[in-house]
């Protein structure tokens, strides 16, 4: 057991999952873990202590996921910093906001790719490796082994100055936002149109600090022109100011962050 | 929360979510239902934007501040605003901690925790 490489436990009760895993997970440098069930996982947090990130599976005969979601709750010990993943089939509104109760970082519905699978790894090593840098993250791809696809270093960078570090959260958010970009971007419109000055205000002054948030300099600096133009009701300079604040949220909606 | 801006409450439900996940968020996006809800809920701590529709948030802090059945809630003020820029509004923000948004994810938990475990030492 390689100490110094990230510890991965897997728990799902199918044997074919757990076959896909492994073989998905083959050429990652972290140790891989799969559990068929709860208790299982269990004894073996008990016996090599906390792993760096966890995935469940929720429906499972015996004991859930939720149990041992649960039972890591009642035992932080038991959890340490592990990040916590679920991957489950149905995986609709109402479980996703009780897993999010429990401090589920992501949630990864079957059936999951490899890549899926691999991106959850890696992001959950950035994150237990803190600080990120590409370096490390060179040095940790042991020889004979290729490097891992590495996040552009800006993203890293707003990562580290605006999201402690956490990848997951980041990612998170910025998910979230992206949506919000398409009903920010009906807003805007609606307001220019209208002449909405103070909706308009509202509305810059949000994005202005968001877009800065997300390491999004140059859009940030548009919209916080025209918060002040909108301040004015400069009507005349409000109107391609949001032309050109739109065309870059309309782009972050559309692709969000190829890397 | 009171908090008019989406992002800025995803953000914070998300962060909440993870870190502090048996506490119970409600959230209002403008001040006038933001006073409405505090008045209804009064909650243990209370999170304000300063830049609000409605009513602005500084003029709310004084409002809650007024009102004795606010004196249990925690107050703690979350904004994109400088130094320089909040100067108008110091008035309100004497004693009040102040998070500011690009520092809130490495802040707003460590107050939360204090201003939740004061609540607790009251109770």
């Amino acid at each position: 057991l390689n100490m110094s490489q990230g510890r991965v436990l897997f728990v799902d009760d199918d044997p074919s999952i757990r076959r896909f895993v492994e073989m998905a997970l083959e050429t990652m440098d972290v140790t891989v873990s799969c559990c068929g069930s709860v208790s299982e996982a269990i004894e073996k947090l008990c016996e090599h202590g906390p792993v760096d990130l966890l995935v469940t599976d929720l429906m499972m005969p015996g004991d859930s996921g939720f149990d041992l979601l649960q039972r890591l709750r009642d035992e932080p010990a038991l959890r340490g910093s592990a990040r916590l993943a679920v991957f489950s089939a149905g995986l609709h509104g109402k479980v996703q906001a009780e897993l999010a109760r429990y401090g589920v970082w992501r949630q990864l519905s079957k059936p999951v790719s490899a890549s899926e699978l691999e991106e959850c790894v890696r992001d959950a090593m950035a994150w237990a490796a803190r600080p990120i840098s590409l370096a490390v993250r060179e040095e940790e791809a042991g020889p004979g082994q290729e490097a891992l696809p590495p996040l552009a270093q800006p993203e890293l960078d707003v990562v580290q100055a605006h999201f402690a570090g956490d990848l997951g959260l980041y990612q998170a958010f910025r998910d979230g936002c992206c949506r919000q970009f398409a009903v920010d971007l009906a807003r805007g419109e609606a307001s220019i149109q209208a002449l909405d000055f103070e909706d308009l205000l509202h509305l810059a002054h949000s994005l202005k600090s968001v877009l800065l948030l997300l390491g999004h300099k140059e859009l940030s600096d548009i919209a916080r022109d025209l918060e002040s133009r909108a301040a004015r009701t400069e009507a005349v300079h409000c109107a391609p100011l949001w032309q050109r604040l739109a065309e870059g949220l309309a782009r972050l909606t559309a692709q969000p962050y190829v890397r | 929360l009171i908090e008019d801006s989406i992002h800025y409450q995803n953000l914070v439900r998300l962060l909440l979510g993870q870190q502090f996940p048996d506490v119970e968020l409600h959230v209002a996006g403008e001040g006038i239902a933001g006073l409405a809800m505090a008045g209804q809920l009064q909650p243990d701590v209370l999170l304000v934007d300063i830049l609000l529709p409605g009513i602005d948030g500084a003029t709310l802090i004084t409002s809650l501040r007024s009102h004795p059945q606010f004196m249990n809630s925690r107050l703690l003020v979350i904004t994109s605003l400088d130094e320089t820029q909040r100067e108008p509004y110091a008035f309100a923000l004497a004693n009040v901690p102040v998070v500011h948004k690009p520092r809130l994810v490495a802040e707003l938990p460590a107050l939360l925790a204090q201003a939740l475990g004061a609540r607790a030492l009251v109770a």
